[in-house]
């Protein structure tokens, strides 16, 4: 069975069909690539894919994908350190630029959502440290 | 769309958890034909395996189903022509402990932030070493709260509250003659 979602080119040689999935795939190969972007954030269900050892490259992505443009919500955790407007910003751009050159779908917009900060290694055990002196 | 989702994963684990209690219950007391069927077919271990295996895959499943996974509450830090920004308010907490941490008088932290229209309150419950200049400790802890945070989110923090929980002694060991 064909995936019937996605966006539909025709012309006189026949249909191209592209779907959501790739959508989703470049916005979070795009959105990995900017400066300060430590990894996106799946939630349970992608995190059990790659304990599975499957690399779920749409991890973190919802498209909305329409006849000629697409939104784009993108769920992400920033390394600590940068300045999160201007991570945003960035990917913003890259994920936009990305769409609109590889697919042609116009992008309306980029949703950002800041799921949480990753610490350099010695700050999260230090933050381990603190957080059971609390409990204590 | 999600409801129909949950009560998929509902059913789905109903009936994976109760084809795993068949074949375990198989494996004690065989239930008519079929269980006898099984047990003489695979064997006990190849059924206790397997249906250990489904009733927990069921019962993930079906928990899944029942207490969906709750959105963590976030706040906008932008809107913009290509969209929004947000960032969860679990993020901001860990960014205020992250300051926190940086001072030694600071035994122990509990963080809340809370987004309001005038801007972020951040509540604040430490537990401080013993010999400290209170004043002046939380009004640093206020300042440098409030600067990292606007610094890095570029959102504005209207309040810092911190309460002193609790002084913290260190303990001198004694001395055994």
């Amino acid at each position: 069975m064909a995936d019937e979602e996605g966006r539909v080119i025709t012309s006189e040689l026949g249909s191209i069909r592209i779907a959501d999935e790739v959508v989703a795939v470049i916005a979070g190969l795009a959105a990995t690539e900017v400066e300060g972007v430590s990894a996106m954030s799946g939630g349970f269900a992608g995190d059990i894919a790659e304990v599975l050892g499957r690399r779920n490259l749409s991890k973190g992505v919802k498209v909305e994908v329409g006849a000629e443009e697409a939104k784009i919500d993108l769920y992400i955790i920033v390394d600590y350190g940068n300045r999160i407007p201007d991570v945003a910003w960035g990917i913003q751009e890259n994920v936009k630029k990305a769409i609109e050159q590889m697919t042609g779908l116009k992008v309306l917009q980029v949703n950002v959502h800041v799921q949480g900060v990753n610490f350099p290694m010695k700050e999260k055990e230090k933050e381990d440290e603190q957080k059971e002196s609390t409990l204590k | 769309m999600k409801s129909i989702r949950r009560v998929l994963l509902i059913v789905l684990g109903v009936l994976i958890m109760g084809t795993g209690i068949f074949l375990l219950l198989a494996t004690v007391h065989p239930l008519g034909g079929t269980g006898l069927y099984l047990m003489h077919r695979y064997g006990q271990t190849v059924l206790l395996l397997v249906g250990g295996a489904l009733t927990v895959i069921g019962l993930i499943l079906l928990l899944m189903g029942i207490f969906p996974s709750k959105k963590q509450p976030e706040t906008v830090l932008q809107t913009g022509d290509l969209g929004e920004v947000r960032i969860t308010l679990n993020a901001l907490e860990n960014m205020v402990l992250r300051v926190v941490q940086q001072k030694k008088e600071i035994r122990g932290s509990k963080r809340k932030v809370v987004s309001t229209p005038r801007g972020l309150v951040v509540y604040l419950q430490v537990k401080v070493a013993a010999d400290q200049n209170l004043p002046e400790l939380s009004s640093e802890l206020q300042r440098d709260v409030k600067n990292y945070l606007e610094e890095i989110t570029g959102i504005v923090v209207s309040e810092v509250k911190v309460n002193i929980e609790n002084i913290i002694l260190e303990q001198v060991p004694l001395k055994v003659k």
